[in-house]
């Protein structure tokens, strides 16, 4: 799997930052509005560090483009980003046999470095509620036999509709919580951007795995 | 946008340039960092140094609380946005004096989730760090919910507090227990009177219109708790006097130390006005002011607008605040 998580999160870097002004006119009714300058930028910043990690073992790909990102935009967003990143390739810490038995393991492992980081739990209308359906979503489909390809399309579909789902629950942590009841009705923007990076995995899934 | 700038994308930096050009003798950037500025004497070996950092567009908060007697070291973030986890170890670092490292600086979650990482990576290194966080807003959450409380101006204080106690040679649990209590004591509430343009967006993240005001808006724009018709000075010092007293509760008999804080486009005329009925009810209720300070203490660029903040003091707390302290973007004597 070694260059393909690059690959991968090229293909993230290129189609995430063209929704940049959805997630901007979220961010502005729920946070203070920089969540799209933030993926513009950061993505951005994960690309060019591509030629320093390339051969290099996944979890040093993985913390290294984590960094990257949060150094370039710096935010609660960067910050959690980089998190995931790091505790996710912690998972698979120096392997070159990195395959797709280790897909879950890293997911694990990156959603509980976000609930450390953020101090936040499933519910609190934040990135957990997209991301916890869709790593539940892809396990199963993974353990009942199903393709990749077929996984996360179950993943993403999950993950939309935990998205939607942050529409009617109230902000309970961080900046959108001094909101109360009126964040009640926006649907979360870190929920979102978790949706859109996943739906550029799912690309890149469809592109290249397709015939297995 | 009405702003004297040459591009929204060099504000940060050009301001940190100005900042480096103007005062030489006092802040030097860290080499190989984006945004780390120290102390020009930094480290200083044998004292317990203190870190802060945040986003831009507050000065003099954060870059301006560098300095003798307050901070050793500051990370400074894009307007209204963090700084990297990565800058902040950098400067923990390279302010260490052998005697541990607090990091001190206001409860947004951008800012805490980036130094918590940076506090975790200067522990890998064998630094030892302790956290202390700005949290005076009363309007931000209730009293039982203090933790999710916004820091604004009356940080101020837990600075003054803690680097006095840092520069007198107390231990890191001692600066950090004098942070802590500092910034437990204060509360605070602001109004705004306008909205103000982060450079970058080119338009108003929020606007107040023309007549109004909005008690408790954050010094981002975040929500407040009423908006309504521009009050009077001393309808407005009454109306924040009755949130801040009963919220610590100060009380009949205690001694404090009062901050009456412009956003960046409110005159010093209308703060001492605030001022003015501020201290007539504390006395009132029979709290005695040591001392009072009255400026530019953290702003939001051009937001119009004031708060005031209110920190109850015991005698150690006194004395620290008085000792002396100097920075060059602090006007006011601010010790000695």
């Amino acid at each position: 799997m070694a260059d393909e998580i690059l690959d991968i999160l090229q293909v993230v870097a290129d189609e995430v930052p063209p929704q940049a002004d959805t997630l901007r006119e979220l961010d502005a009714r729920l946070g203070d509005g920089d969540l799209g300058i933030t993926v513009t930028r950061g993505f951005a910043a994960v690309a060019i560090g591509f030629p320093e990690v390339r051969g290099k073992p996944v979890s040093d790909q993985l913390a290294r483009s984590g960094m990257a990102f949060n150094r370039a935009a710096a935010s609660t967003f960067g910050v959690l980003f980089a998190s995931a990143m790091m505790r996710g390739g912690m998972a698979v810490k120096g392997r070159d046999d990195v395959g797709q038995a280790d897909i879950v393991p890293i997911a694990r492992a990156a959603f509980q470095g976000l609930k450390d980081r953020g101090k936040a739990d499933v519910g609190d209308k934040t990135l957990l509620d997209a991301l916890a359906p869709a790593i539940d979503a892809f396990e199963e489909a993974q353990q009942s036999g199903k393709s990749v390809v077929e996984a996360t399309d179950a993943a993403v579909q999950a993950c939309r509709a935990g998205v939607k789902r942050t529409i009617d629950m109230q902000s309970k942590v961080s900046r959108a919580s001094w909101l109360g009841e009126r964040s009640i009705g926006v649907q979360d923007p870190g929920a979102t951007a978790v949706l859109f990076i996943l739906e550029a995995v799912q690309s890149w899934v469809h592109a290249n795995m397709s015939d297995e | 946008m009405r702003k004297i700038i040459n591009h929204p994308d060099n504000v940060e930096d050009e301001t940190i340039a100005g900042l480096l050009a103007a005062f030489p003798n006092y802040l030097k950037r860290i080499d190989g960092t984006k945004r780390g500025l120290i102390r020009v004497d930094a480290p200083i070996q044998g004292k317990v140094a203190i870190t802060t950092g945040g986003g831009s567009g507050h000065l003099p908060l954060f870059t301006g609380y560098v300095g003798k007697g307050l901070a050793t070291g500051v990370c400074v973030g894009n307007v209204f946005s963090s700084p990297s986890a990565e800058d902040m170890l950098e400067v923990a670092k390279a302010v260490h004096g052998g005697e541990g490292v607090l990091f001190l600086y206001g409860n947004y979650s951008g800012d805490t989730m980036n130094f918590d990482m940076a506090a975790e990576m200067a522990e890998m290194e064998g630094l030892t760090v302790k956290t202390a966080l700005g949290k005076d807003d009363v309007t931000s959450a209730p009293n039982e919910e203090m933790d999710r409380r916004r820091g604004v101006a009356g940080i101020f204080f837990a600075f003054k507090i803690a680097g006095a106690a840092a520069e007198e040679g107390r231990d890191l649990g001692a600066v950090h227990a004098a942070a802590s209590q500092a910034a437990f004591n204060t509360r605070s509430m602001g109004v705004a009177l306008s909205g103000t343009t982060i450079p970058a967006a080119g338009e108003p993240g929020f606007e107040v219109p023309a007549g109004e005001m909005e008690m408790g808006m954050g010094i981002h724009g975040e929500p407040g708790v009423k908006r309504g018709p521009l009050l009077t000075a001393d309808e407005i010092a009454g109306d924040m006097l009755d949130r801040i007293i009963p919220d610590l509760p100060f009380s009949s008999g205690d001694t404090a130390a009062v901050l009456v804080n412009g956003l960046g486009a409110t005159a010093p005329e209308e703060l001492y006005i605030l001022y003015n009925k501020a201290s007539q009810i504390l006395k009132d209720r029979g709290i005695s002011v040591h001392k009072a300070f009255i400026g530019e203490y953290a702003t939001s660029m051009e937001m119009s607008g004031a708060s005031i903040s209110v920190c109850r003091l015991d005698d150690d707390m006194a004395k620290l605040l008085d000792a002396p302290a100097h920075s060059p973007l602090l006007l006011q004597q601010v010790g000695g």
